[in-house]
C-alpha cells in the first residue's frame, strides 16, 4: 500500500481538478474507492476524495436525464426515475452489480473512469448515447461516452480531469432497453460477458437500435454493423440470429478475463440474439 | 471549501464518531479503515479476504454498510462509524443478534458481525422485508459453514422482534 501523505476533500468538481493540479501528478481521486484503494498506482502520495464535491443525485431535465458522477449504485437502484428509464436497463444492471456494501460504495463515475472489463455501466451507457461531463484545468465539456473508451481521454481522467457528470438523452426514455450478463453464478462480480441493447421501436419496426457489449473485449464495444442489420425492420428471430453472428464477428478479439476467449467467441452470438429479441 | 488533512510522520489526526461517541484517531499513511479499528480493539469486525468479496469486515457508514477494508482509514474522518460492538453485546445483545442465536444461524459466527449490521440497515429502512429482499442485502455476506436459509429465517424473527418492540 502506497504512504498517502494527503487526504482533500474539495467541495466540488472543478476544486477537485484544481487539488489534482496542484498535486502534480502525485494525486488520485477517490469516489467509492472500491478499486483505487487496493491498486493505488506507483508514486501517488495524496488522495481527493469526491465524497464532499457533491456529485451523488437523479435529475430529470427536458432534454436529458443527468446523473451525478458520485451517484452510487445503491441510489440508482433506489431512484424511481432509474427504475423506469428505457425499461429499467441501469436499474437492472446496478442491481447486479456485486454485493449490498459494493453497490452502496461503488459509483457510477467510478465504474467509467476506471472501466475494468467486469463493470457494467461503460456498455449500458454506451447503449444509451450517453455524454459525460468533464472538467479539465478548470473547464467543463461534454463528450460523448464512447471517447472515455476509445481516445485517450479515459487515461486523463482521475489524474488530471474530474468525471462530473452522466448524462442520457431524454428521447432514450420510452425506448425498450435490455441489460443482461453471463457469470458463473448469479451473484458473481466476475462477468463473462454483458450485452447492453436500446432500441426505438414503432408498429413493430426497429427505428433506433444500439448494442454494447462488456466483459469480453479489453474495452467496450458497439456493435454498430449488428445494429445496421435491424434498423428499420421488424426483428424477426431470423433477422436477430443474423445480428448475433454479425455482432460477434465484429466485436473483434475476445479477451480471456474470466473464461477463455474461445468460449466467449462461441457465446456471443447467442447472447447479443437474445437481447435483441428482448428488446424488440 | 476544501478540507485538507496533511500527514506528520506518516499519521493523519483525524475524528469520527465510533458506536455513537466522537473520538480522536491517529490513522496511518495507507491504513485501512478496517486496520485501524482492530488495532483500537474493536476486533468483532473481521479480516477475512481483504479484498472484498466475504463481506466479513461490514460496519455501517452513516447507517449504510460498506467494506471496512476497502477503505482508507482517513476516509473516515467526519463520519458515523458502527461497528459490531456498537449494536449490543452478551449483556445487552440486540434483538437481531437474539435472532440470530434463537434461529441457529451461528455457526462458527465469524461471518455473522458482518450479516447483523446488514440486517440492521435492511431493517432500519425496510422493518418487513420479503425473503426475496433478504437475499438481495445478504448478497454480499459469504458464510462457509451453513447455506444461507437459517440466516433468512433469523432477519425473520429479528424483524418481528423489533416490531413487537416498536409496538410495546
Amino acid at each position: 500500500m502506497n504512504k498517502i501523505n494527503t487526504y482533500i476533500r474539495p467541495e466540488s468538481a472543478k476544486a477537485a481538478a484544481a487539488a489534482l493540479a496542484d498535486c502534480k501528478g502525485k494525486a488520485v481521486l477517490l469516489a467509492g474507492g472500491i478499486q483505487i484503494v487496493k491498486t493505488m498506482p506507483p508514486g501517488v502520495t495524496a488522495v481527493v476524495d469526491l465524497r464532499d464535491a457533491r456529485l451523488s443525485y437523479i435529475k430529470k431535465e427536458a432534454a436529458c436525464l443527468k446523473i451525478g458522477a458520485g451517484t452510487t449504485f445503491s441510489e440508482m437502484v433506489a431512484s424511481p426515475v432509474i427504475k423506469k428509464w428505457a425499461g429499467g436497463m441501469m436499474h437492472k444492471a446496478a442491481l447486479r452489480v456485486s454485493s449490498n456494501m459494493i453497490r452502496n460504495m461503488a459509483t457510477v463515475g467510478g465504474s467509467i473512469v476506471r472501466p475494468y472489463p467486469f463493470n457494467h455501466f461503460p456498455a449500458v451507457l454506451y447503449a444509451l448515447d450517453a455524454k459525460a461531463v468533464i472538467v479539465l484545468k478548470g473547464k467543463t465539456s461534454k463528450v460523448a461516452i464512447a471517447e472515455i473508451f476509445e481516445k485517450e481521454l479515459g487515461s486523463e481522467l482521475g489524474r488530471t480531469a474530474v468525471l462530473s457528470e452522466i448524462q442520457i438523452p431524454a428521447g432514450t426514455e420510452k425506448w425498450n432497453g435490455v441489460f443482461d450478463r453471463v457469470a458463473k453464478t448469479e451473484s458473481s462480480w466476475e462477468n463473462i460477458m454483458i450485452c447492453a441493447a436500446a432500441a426505438e421501436i414503432k408498429g413493430g419496426v426497429c427505428k433506433n437500435i444500439r448494442l454494447a457489449l462488456g466483459s469480453a473485449l479489453p474495452k467496450p464495444v458497439r456493435l454498430l454493423k449488428a445494429e445496421k442489420s435491424l434498423s428499420g425492420k421488424k426483428i424477426t428471430d431470423i433477422l436477430a440470429s443474423q445480428a448475433g453472428d454479425i455482432g460477434a464477428g465484429e466485436a473483434g478479439s475476445f479477451n480471456s478475463v474470466s473464461a477463455p476467449s474461445e468460449y466467449k467467441r462461441q457465446i456471443a452470438p447467442a447472447v447479443i440474439k437474445r437481447c435483441v429479441l428482448a428488446v424488440s | 471549501m476544501t478540507k485538507a488533512i496533511e500527514s506528520k510522520n506518516d499519521i493523519f489526526e483525524i475524528e469520527f464518531t465510533l458506536n455513537g461517541a466522537k473520538k480522536a484517531f491517529r490513522a496511518g499513511a495507507g491504513e485501512t479503515l478496517l486496520e485501524l479499528l482492530r488495532r483500537e480493539g474493536y476486533r468483532g469486525t473481521k479480516r477475512g479476504c481483504d479484498t472484498g468479496d466475504c463481506g466479513s469486515c461490514t460496519v455501517l457508514i452513516d447507517g449504510r454498510s460498506m467494506l471496512s477494508c476497502m477503505m482508507l482509514a482517513v476516509q473516515a474522518d467526519g463520519r458515523s462509524v458502527t461497528t459490531i460492538e456498537g449494536i449490543g453485546g452478551p449483556a445487552d445483545p440486540h434483538p437481531i443478534q437474539q435472532a440470530f442465536v434463537e434461529s441457529g444461524a451461528v455457526q462458527c459466527g465469524f461471518c455473522i458481525p458482518g450479516m447483523i449490521l446488514v440486517t440492521k440497515e435492511l431493517l432500519d429502512s425496510n422493518p418487513e422485508p420479503t425473503d426475496a429482499e433478504i437475499r438481495q442485502a445478504l448478497d454480499g455476506n459469504l458464510c462457509r459453514c451453513t447455506g444461507y436459509v437459517k440466516q433468512v429465517e433469523a432477519v425473520k424473527n429479528a424483524a418481528k422482534k423489533m416490531s413487537q418492540k416498536a409496538k410495546r
